[in-house]
């Protein structure tokens, strides 16, 4: 800088302006991180780190989740139920129904009975292959617990965390 | 509740993210600027409605958006420390026709810039005619000419 004398009458302040600088500095990073975690699915809806699974995936239950999902927002968890054809009966967990709304089941199965801890759903499979889609949407915020069953069978648990 | 408490939070996002991009980052508008502002309000716009597009909501939303702002410019006339962290402060970028590079590169500004902003203000021509430039709070170059240059 000039040695002259400033007549510049300004509200400069050089030591507040290197703070400013230093914290737009890690603003940045933060923000380029924040757009790596969002390509990484930790801020929901797809993406490595969101995607998750359950259950043997050549058993006669395996489960595909999005581990982390947004709260007013919709997310698919997929159910492959092989080994068995005609009526497939297949529960999911009371408490979890309570947290999400399923805004559609893809093929559509029958609600056979509600019971206290879990719904029970039932499918006629024309083959042993058979894939449901549930549209799920996250009403609030925090852990959700789910577990998926079926009935007279094996079940899975897996945990989605609905943020923001 | 829930809408005034979205829109704090967006409002407070937005001052945040455009803290850290810089006095400069929307300054000078260009048309692809112009585009990522549309671009931005449209998606902002999801979030302050969300699925509520009653008029009731939308009234919320402008009244809590005024009163956020006409409280954060009374906060930043009270306290001057937290009008600085706001609004920032301006800085000097030209003196007595010497740029000092290291403030004008951690700003991005550009000596072209600057250049332009003394031809378009006061018929500058050269570095040498500039006594100050200064990069003000708003993001704009305001430049004083060297006497001589007059």
């Amino acid at each position: 800088m000039s040695n002259k004398p400033r007549s510049l009458e300004i509200d400069e302040d050089v030591a507040f302006q290197r703070k400013e600088w230093i914290f737009q500095r890690i603003g940045l990073t933060a923000l380029f991180l924040f757009v790596l975690a969002a390509l990484l699915g930790l801020t929901g809806m797809g993406g490595t780190l969101s995607r998750g699974e359950a259950g043997d995936s050549n058993g006669p239950l395996h489960v595909e989740y999005q581990r982390f999902v947004r709260r007013g927002s919709s997310s698919k968890v997929t159910l492959h139920l092989r080994g068995a054809t005609g009526a497939i009966r297949f529960w999911v967990s009371a408490p979890y129904l309570e947290h999400v709304q399923i805004d559609s089941v893809v093929p559509t199965p029958n609600l056979e009975s509600v019971e206290t801890h879990r719904h029970i759903y039932v499918i006629q499979a024309g083959s042993p292959d058979v894939t449901l889609t549930l549209n799920v949407k996250h009403e609030e915020m925090g852990s959700l617990e789910a577990e998926v069953g079926l009935v007279e069978g094996p079940s899975v648990r897996f945990t989605q965390f609905s943020i923001f | 509740m829930d809408t005034v408490l979205r829109t704090a939070a967006v409002y407070i996002f937005l001052l945040v993210i455009f803290r850290i991009s810089g006095k400069r980052s929307l300054s000078q508008i260009t048309t692809f600027d112009f585009i990522l502002l549309l671009i931005i309000s449209e998606a902002t716009q999801q979030a302050l409605v969300g699925n509520d597009f009653s008029i009731v909501n939308t009234v919320v939303v402008v009244a809590s958006l005024v009163v956020l702002d006409l409280t954060f410019s009374w906060m930043e006339n009270r306290w001057t420390t937290f009008g600085r962290v706001v609004g920032s402060l301006p800085v000097v970028v030209v003196e007595y026709g010497r740029l000092l590079e290291d403030r004008a590169k951690r700003e991005g500004v550009t000596l072209p810039e600057i250049l332009t902003a003394g031809r378009e203000t006061h018929g500058l021509e050269r570095l040498e005619q500039f006594k100050y430039a200064i990069l003000e709070r708003h993001g704009g170059i305001s430049v004083v000419p060297a006497e001589d240059s007059r």
